[in-house]
C-alpha cells in the first residue's frame, strides 16, 4: 500500500502517493462511481548478482480512496514526478466557496 | 556453573554501552551527522556483482537538486531532503503519511570497491550508486593446462 497525503484547498482536493521503483506505464488510476483506485506495478530490477542487505520491496501499489460527491471526476488530473504521483481533484463549481455580493 | 572467561565477550559488551551512550548524547544534540537528527530514513538496498557493488536508495519526491551523495572514507552517505510541493495547513489534511524533511543514509563500503569512480543515476525516485570492483578483486580466470 502506498503512503498518502490528502488535503483540500478551496478549489480542489490533492492526493500525493508515494510509489518509487514505478514506471510511468505501470501506473493506472482509475474512477468508478464514486471510488478512486490507485495501482503502481513496480518490477524488480534484474540484477545477477548477490543481495548483500535488502530493505525494499517489489510488487504492487494498490489503494483506493471514496470521493467525496462534491468532487468533479471528470477533471481529475495526474501528475507523475520522481516516484510520487500527484492527483488534483477539483471541486465541482457550486462546491467552491463564493462570495455573495451585497446589494 | 562456572563459565570459561571470553575476554572478547566483556570487549564487545564495553562497545556496545559506549554504542548506547553516543546514541543518548546524540538525541539530545542532533546533527546533521547524526542518523537520529533526520525526519525519515529510505530504504536501500546492496548488491555484489561480479565486478560490481550496486546499491539503490528509494528517494521518492526528492529532487535531483535536493540529493546529495558523497565519498566519506570508505562509506558513502547519501543525503538530502524532501519538500512539499504545496504550503498547506495542517487542519486541512485528511491524511499525512507521508514524512518530510532531511534524511541522511550511510553504507559502508567493502575494501574491494574503489570509490573513486562512483557513478550514479536518479530515475522515478530511485538513486542508483554503482562502484566498480578493484581490478585486482575480480574474479580472474586462469586456464590450467591438464598433461
Amino acid at each position: 500500500m502506498p503512503r498518502v497525503d490528502v488535503y483540500e484547498t478551496d478549489e480542489k482536493v490533492v492526493l500525493v502517493a508515494e510509489m518509487p521503483g514505478v514506471k510511468k506505464e505501470d501506473l493506472k488510476v482509475e474512477v468508478r462511481d464514486n471510488l478512486l483506485k490507485v495501482r503502481g506495478e513496480k518490477k524488480p530490477v534484474e540484477v545477477e548478482g548477490e543481495e548483500v542487505s535488502g530493505e525494499i520491496r517489489y510488487g504492487v501499489y494498490e489503494r483506493s480512496f471514496v470521493l467525496s460527491p462534491v468532487l468533479d471526476t471528470t477533471k481529475i488530473e495526474a501528475s507523475y514526478e520522481n516516484g510520487m504521483l500527484y492527483l488534483t481533484l477539483p471541486k465541482k463549481e457550486e462546491a467552491k466557496p463564493r462570495e455573495i455580493e451585497i446589494k | 556453573m562456572l563459565k570459561k572467561w571470553e575476554p572478547f565477550d566483556e570487549v564487545e559488551e564495553l562497545l556496545r554501552t559506549m554504542d548506547e551512550f553516543s546514541k543518548a548524547l546524540a538525541s539530545v544534540f542532533p546533527t546533521r551527522e547524526t542518523e537520529l537528527a533526520v525526519s525519515w530514513t529510505p530504504s536501500v538496498e546492496v548488491y555484489e556483482k561480479d565486478d560490481s557493488l550496486v546499491i539503490r536508495a528509494e528517494v521518492p519526491g526528492v529532487s535531483k537538486k535536493d540529493l546529495k551523495v558523497e565519498i566519506i572514507d570508505d562509506t558513502l552517505r547519501i543525503s538530502g531532503e524532501r519538500k512539499e510541493k504545496d504550503e498547506v495547513k495542517r487542519e486541512n489534511y485528511y491524511r499525512s503519511e507521508i514524512r518530510y524533511g532531511s534524511f541522511c543514509r550511510t553504507i559502508p563500503i567493502p575494501p574491494n570497491f574503489d570509490t573513486s569512480k562512483v557513478e550514479a543515476t536518479f530515475k522515478d525516485g530511485i538513486l542508483t550508486v554503482t562502484l566498480p570492483k578493484r581490478e585486482e578483486a575480480k574474479p580472474k580466470t586462469v586456464e590450467v593446462k591438464v598433461k
